[in-house]
């Protein structure tokens, strides 16, 4: 009986698993074939990378490619240093305005993104940033949710640490930069994963302040390339791929960092 | 005597200094792209604020927010932005409670399907509904297998009736892995001595999910309905997907939710200020929802 139910169990969820690796399979496997195969079954020898080719020639992918990289990279550097610094300003150091400035940071999480992009829009605008790497990248190179997660990260380390690092006659900016930084992999880590997939997947903020080809990053892109190409699965689905391997990657490889980003954010909080 | 005080007051003072360069930059950005836009956002609810028409500007008090209260065009955004809520939510939450209460028995190849089923929850949203519109165009295996049941065999997202289930499905599928973990996370920390000391009381299994699981578990299933709340309140990619070359919101505002529809009037018609007074309503709408929410769900205070 134990072992019929548990058997159960695992028929269900290998089923259920299916609907969930389907979809990325399916993509995957289309992306390699020419159009005639789409939506069959072939023998391995007759796919080949031909769609992403063509793909290239077509539409402006690799520029969108590295447009994206780019920003990626730039708005995580800047969410890297300047959350982990302020949090650690929060956690660590005493001054007048600490505690104000930690419920700003709770209270900025609550305004939902849609009240303030028209605004942000505008000023961008004027700035002459829209049609810009810049426009997409400046105003997005901090975030409260990071911070308030930097400084639970920073609470937990001992300050005996930090108390013989003064002893050492190092002073306070010293210690974070040579004896906190060291130790905090964990919390960089998991900001770098938790910003550098929101970043390459954002679409409303892209979406908006870019109207040039040219700067598009790839989740853009990809919906003109879906609207475009609809009647060519096998060009869209290498779309797809190229939109999503880098962050399939990325998780594969980093995955403990999502499920810690998580627990950080949600359980103890 | 004196000092040492002196050199307590000047290290009181460095780390002041030290403190606020650290937290300079996050302010200036904060001040300049949070503050000044949420003030402003606010402001031009009550003008009739055109981005394009500068000169024409001008103060309309609540006009703004009245045209939204009786214009049907919000109703029905509104209305489709609830469905995909209260449909959504209630639905990935029993699957994932159950999936995670799953991955928690003993069972082998356990990472393997807690990675499987959150996957997806990585990958932009575009992405996925770019992959799902073809499983759901007219004569695929799955739309011939839901007409098994009785339901059109048809382009699901081109069809006035089914578009919106189809948003509804393919954000579960992509959500459901984040809750999955999230209420795998918080069964860890239920102790095991309990379950079996209440075993060993006798208390069968459904007893002990609802007088020791579900009792524990209450601030990550309270978690889970106010965050998956918010998210599905605003929904806005995969309506962008699904359009195509059409206005967002097809077909025949079909899949309009709140997010989309303000985004027509703020960056479609450049009517800012409605778009800014629809922003504010669908805050006031996520208000209300997560305070009622906290009121029914959350106890902690009472402890």
């Amino acid at each position: 009986m134990r072992t019929l139910s548990k058997t159960l169990l695992y028929i269900l969820l290998g089923l259920l698993s299916l609907i969930f690796l389907i979809p990325i399979f399916y993509a995957l496997y289309t992306s390699l074939l020419p159009l005639q195969y789409v939506d069959k079954i072939v023998p391995i020898t007759k796919i080949n990378l031909n769609n992403y080719i063509t793909l290239f020639q077509k539409t402006e992918v690799v520029q969108w490619f590295f447009n994206t990289a780019i920003v990626t990279v730039l708005t995580v550097l800047g969410n890297v240093v300047l959350n982990t610094m302020a949090g650690y300003a929060l956690a660590k150091f005493n001054f007048p305005g600490k505690k104000l400035i930690f419920m700003l940071v709770l209270a900025s999480m609550m305004i939902p993104f849609q009240l303030i992009i028209t605004p942000m829009y505008i000023m961008i605008a004027k700035l002459h940033l829209h049609n810009t790497l810049t426009g997409l990248i400046v105003p997005f190179m901090y975030n409260c949710l990071y911070i308030f997660m930097a400084r639970q990260f920073f609470l937990t380390i001992p300050k005996e640490i930090e108390e013989a690092a003064t002893i050492d006659g190092l002073n306070k900016a010293k210690t974070f930069f040579k004896i906190i930084v060291p130790l905090s992999g964990n919390i960089i880590t998991t900001i770098v994963i938790l910003n550098f997939t929101s970043t390459w997947n954002s679409y409303l903020v892209p979406a908006t302040f870019i109207s040039d080809k040219s700067k598009y990053l790839l989740v853009v892109g990809l919906r003109t390339v879906n609207d475009q190409f609809f009647t060519r699965p096998n060009l869209v689905m290498a779309g797809v791929i190229l939109t999503t391997l880098p962050v399939l990657l990325l998780f594969l490889r980093y995955q403990k960092y999502f499920v810690q980003g998580i627990a950080t954010t949600g359980i103890k909080g | 005597m004196l000092k040492s005080v002196r050199s307590k007051s000047r290290s009181k003072r460095e780390e002041t200094i030290t403190a606020y360069l650290f937290l300079l930059p996050v302010i200036l950005l904060w001040l300049i792209w949070f503050l000044i836009p949420t003030i402003q956002s606010f402001v031009i609810s009550f003008y009739q604020y055109s981005f394009v028409q500068v000169s024409q500007n001008h103060f309309v008090g609540f006009q703004n927010f009245i045209r939204a209260l009786t214009e049907v065009d919000f109703y029905q955004a509104l209305k489709h932005t609830l469905i995909i809520a209260f449909v959504a939510v209630p639905i990935q939450s029993v699957i994932a409670l159950l999936l995670a209460m799953a991955l928690n028995l003993n069972i082998k190849f356990k990472g393997g399907f807690r990675t499987i089923f959150y996957t997806p929850y990585v990958v932009s949203s575009i992405a996925v509904t770019t992959v799902f519109m073809y499983f759901f165009v007219m004569g695929t295996p799955i739309t011939k297998f839901f007409s098994l049941f009785g339901i059109d065999n048809t382009t699901w997202y081109a069809d006035f009736n089914l578009a919106l289930p189809f948003i509804v499905m393919i954000y579960v599928w992509q959500q459901i892995g984040f809750y999955i973990v999230v209420f795998l996370a918080g069964l860890q920390t239920i102790p095991a001595e309990l379950n079996e000391s209440a075993k060993v009381d006798g208390a069968d299994s459904f007893r002990r999910f609802f007088y020791i699981t579900l009792p524990m578990l209450k601030p990550v299933v309270f978690l889970n309905l106010t965050f998956g709340m918010i998210q599905a309140l605003q929904v806005f990619d995969q309506v962008a997907a699904v359009a195509q070359n059409q206005p967002l919101g097809s077909p025949a505002g079909a899949t309009s939710t709140l997010v989309s529809y303000f985004y027509v009037q703020s960056f479609k018609n450049w009517d800012m200020g409605y778009g800014s007074a629809v922003a504010i309503l669908l805050f006031i709408v996520i208000f209300i929802i997560t305070m009622v929410q906290k009121k029914l769900l959350d106890d902690s205070g009472e402890e």
